[in-house]
């Protein structure tokens, strides 16, 4: 039995996805060490931005003293590990409340927009890249070719405020700001508006809060969604024309079925990763988008953080930034797996 | 030959693969025809456009490709007019076709299992069959090739099957739609020579237990002259000879038939032609007239000119070549 349990264990200490959760540990503590240092060199004041002008110098000092200002920086940097381990990120200079509990109010707002990002960016590629790339030459493929080179030169904040003037300013289909219209509100359970309504049975609540989302969803995935879906493509046109797809087609099968299955399959293979990293990135690339929302996400916090020379604020924002990130790697590395058995099984290259 | 004694005809087939910059003249007016029950052979050096053929019939080339001209007669269906649901439903039931490589042509992201009754869900379709039922048939089949322990099989990625078993499970699954002809492109490159001959074995069997028509490529001489009744000599993009299999081993009328016989390689694992002079043309600009005529040791100026067509120069005997138009002939066209 106990050995069953070493050789157990040997096989998680064996496993990439183990070895890489490890590794992103790691260099989330690296990135710990560079911000914070990054943090406290910087020119200004932090204690007297925090109290104001007017506050009374002494008070300031005691003030430094609690945040241990006046000391070493390795010390400070003890010390600051020494709370996250209690999980503790320290006191915000603005609000005067645990970071924590700041970022824990404005992160799910931001996590729900990477979410409907993700959805509308995996569905785009796949649908436009599977149909392009099974007709290479089609007019869909034209098209996407067209909308691909458009998409890839548009920064997302770009199209937000594309996005924003037309179908909210112009026409008035969408909100073009908030997560949800005046006068609904919800109580809030998991910091996800849609999620929060269903959970109230607020079906209508839930209906808004989508609408909310569909925009600023919509700018963030365009480009990307461009990029992959070349992607998607070139990969399909690639194994369309092989025996393992081929082979389908002689026996019969419908087109449908082999196009979305047979050699879509094995073309996400390659596409994944890239899906993956563009999601993971939305962390930090949705901060323009956000703000250009009035979206009360990350960005918001983070934006006043850095602007008020907030240390602990500043630093909590990058690291839940750098965590999100890493989570997110290793979900699509799972993912990965799950598509590509020659990877689970470990080995078994041609 | 009647049209009803006829299974498949391919008549005057022209296929081109076109790529951004060039388009590929692979073949080039090619015909032949099966009777129901009939093993025909089909041999030619690497290029020569045996596996263009057989994926033409069925309709299932890359994108590039493209049949420019010709027919293709499936009994009386004509597989270039008819409707997409005709042509699944020869693909289905009528016509199995095994890849050339074994290793390529299963997809390598799904069970055998999921592939096969993918498979056998559209062939058996309206027959009401459950997952469970169609499982068993792939079992089957599994056994039918010999493949020991089936139920492990199934459940396999290919990458996790040696060669032979991978290329057995192709066959299986060939077997499946090739309720009435097997089209068999090389079954046994890149298996091992010992296995080589083993698969061959195999196929010959199930053919004869199925009564199948077949036709099968194939590098190894010796089989498929033991194997198939009558032999098409491909060389590129044409059929340059046709003749009952003993015959043509025997007495080689075409120039490129004779070098092809005899650099035949002894053992069966190398790829034919290698030994003969010369490479095979650029079909980006093939050579007018013949074109074997770069290679051909015995060329005359007609061949650098005229393409030979495939003529009759005894009772069962064709060949496309100057050298066997009869005198006269060759003044008239040379006028
Ligand atoms: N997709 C394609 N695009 C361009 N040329 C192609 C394509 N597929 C095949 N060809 C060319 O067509 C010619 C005939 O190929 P084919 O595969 O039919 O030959 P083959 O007789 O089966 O040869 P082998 O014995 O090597 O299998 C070759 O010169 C090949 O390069
Ligand atoms: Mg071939």
């Amino acid at each position: 039995m106990p050995k069953n349990y070493l050789s157990y264990l040997k096989k998680i200490y064996k496993s990439v996805i183990f070895r890489r959760a490890v590794l992103s540990l790691l260099s989330l503590l690296g990135l710990s060490l560079i911000i914070f240092t990054l943090a406290r060199v910087m020119p200004g004041d932090p204690a007297r931005m925090a109290l104001g002008p007017r506050a009374p110098e002494e008070v300031v000092q005691r003030y430094r003293e609690l945040l241990h200002l006046n000391e070493p920086l390795y010390l400070q940097y003890y010390y600051w590990l020494r709370d996250l381990f209690q999980g503790k990120l320290g006191i915000s200079l603005v609000s005067f409340r645990e970071v924590s509990i700041d970022i824990a109010e404005f992160l799910p707002a931001t996590l729900e927009l990477m979410m409907l990002t993700a959805i509308i960016q995996i569905i785009g590629t796949i649908v436009f890249g599977t149909l392009s790339g099974s007709r290479p030459g089609s007019i869909i493929d034209g098209a996407l070719r067209v909308f691909a080179y458009i998409g890839i030169c548009i920064p997302a904040f770009a199209w937000a405020l594309f996005l924003q003037f037309i179908f909210s300013y112009q026409l008035g289909w969408f909100p073009p700001t908030e997560r949800i219209s005046p006068g609904i509100s919800i109580p809030r359970v998991t910091g996800f508006m849609t999620i929060d309504a269903l959970i109230a049975g607020n079906f209508n609540a839930f209906v808004d809060a989508l609408w909310h989302l569909f925009l600023p969803s919509l700018a963030l995935a365009l480009g990307a969604m461009a990029q992959e879906a070349r992607i998607l493509r070139s990969a399909m046109v690639e194994n369309i024309s092989k025996d393992y797809v081929l082979t389908f087609m002689s026996h019969g099968l419908p087109y449908r079925l082999v196009y979305f299955k047979y050699a879509l399959k094995p073309s996400l293979v390659s596409t994944i990763p890239v899906m993956g990293l563009d999601i993971a990135s939305l962390i930090a690339n949705a901060f323009m988008v956000e703000i250009i929302f009035n979206w009360p996400g990350l960005s918001k916090f983070g934006i006043t953080a850095m602007l008020r020379k907030d240390l602990n604020g500043i630093v909590g924002v990058v690291l839940v930034a750098g965590l999100i990130y890493t989570i997110t790697n290793i979900i699509v590395d799972v993912i990965i797996t799950l598509v590509d058995p020659r990877i689970r099984y470990g080995g078994g290259g041609e | 030959m009647s049209e009803a004694s006829t299974l498949l005809k391919v008549e005057d087939l022209y296929v081109k693969y076109r790529s951004y910059w060039y388009t590929y003249h692979v073949l080039d007016g090619v015909s032949i025809r099966i009777k129901p029950g009939e093993k025909v052979g089909l041999i030619g050096e690497s290029g020569a456009g045996k596996t263009t053929l057989l994926k033409s019939i069925l309709r299932i080339l890359p994108p590039q490709g493209r049949i420019t001209k010709g027919k293709i007669l499936y009994k009386d269906i004509n597989l270039l007019r008819c409707s997409k649901g005709t042509l699944l439903e020869i693909r289905r039931k009528k016509v199995g076709m095994i890849f050339q490589d074994p290793l390529a042509a299963l997809n390598p992201v799904f069970t055998i299992k999921e592939q096969m009754v993918d498979i056998l869900k559209y062939i058996y379709k309206g027959s009401n069959y459950k997952k469970s039922d169609l499982e068993n048939i792939a079992l089957e089949l599994l056994r039918e090739v010999m493949l020991p322990d089936p139920e492990r099989v199934l459940n396999s990625y290919p990458f996790q099957l040696s060669g032979g078993m991978r290329q057995r499970v192709v066959i299986a699954m060939a077997l499946a739609s090739a309720q009435e002809l097997l089209l068999a492109d090389e079954p046994t490159t890149n298996l091992d020579v010992t296995i080589q001959a083993q698969i061959l074995k195999l196929i010959s069997n199930l053919v004869e237990k199925r009564r199948l028509s077949m036709v099968l490529v194939s590098h190894a001489l010796g089989m498929v002259r033991s194997m198939t009744k009558r032999i098409y000599v491909m060389y590129g993009g044409n059929i340059v000879e046709e003749a009952p299999s003993s015959k043509l081993f025997n007495e080689p009328l075409h120039p490129y038939t004779q070098l092809l016989i005899e650099n035949a390689p002894k053992i069966i694992a190398t790829k034919l032609g290698e030994g003969i002079k010369g490479n095979p043309p650029d079909y980006r600009y093939p050579p007018p007239g013949c074109r074997f005529h770069p290679r051909c040791p015995y060329a005359m100026d007609i061949c650098k000119k005229v393409k030979p067509l495939l003529i009759k120069v005894n009772n069962d005997r064709y060949v496309a070549c100057h050298l066997y138009a009869e005198k006269d002939m060759i003044k008239k066209l040379e006028v």
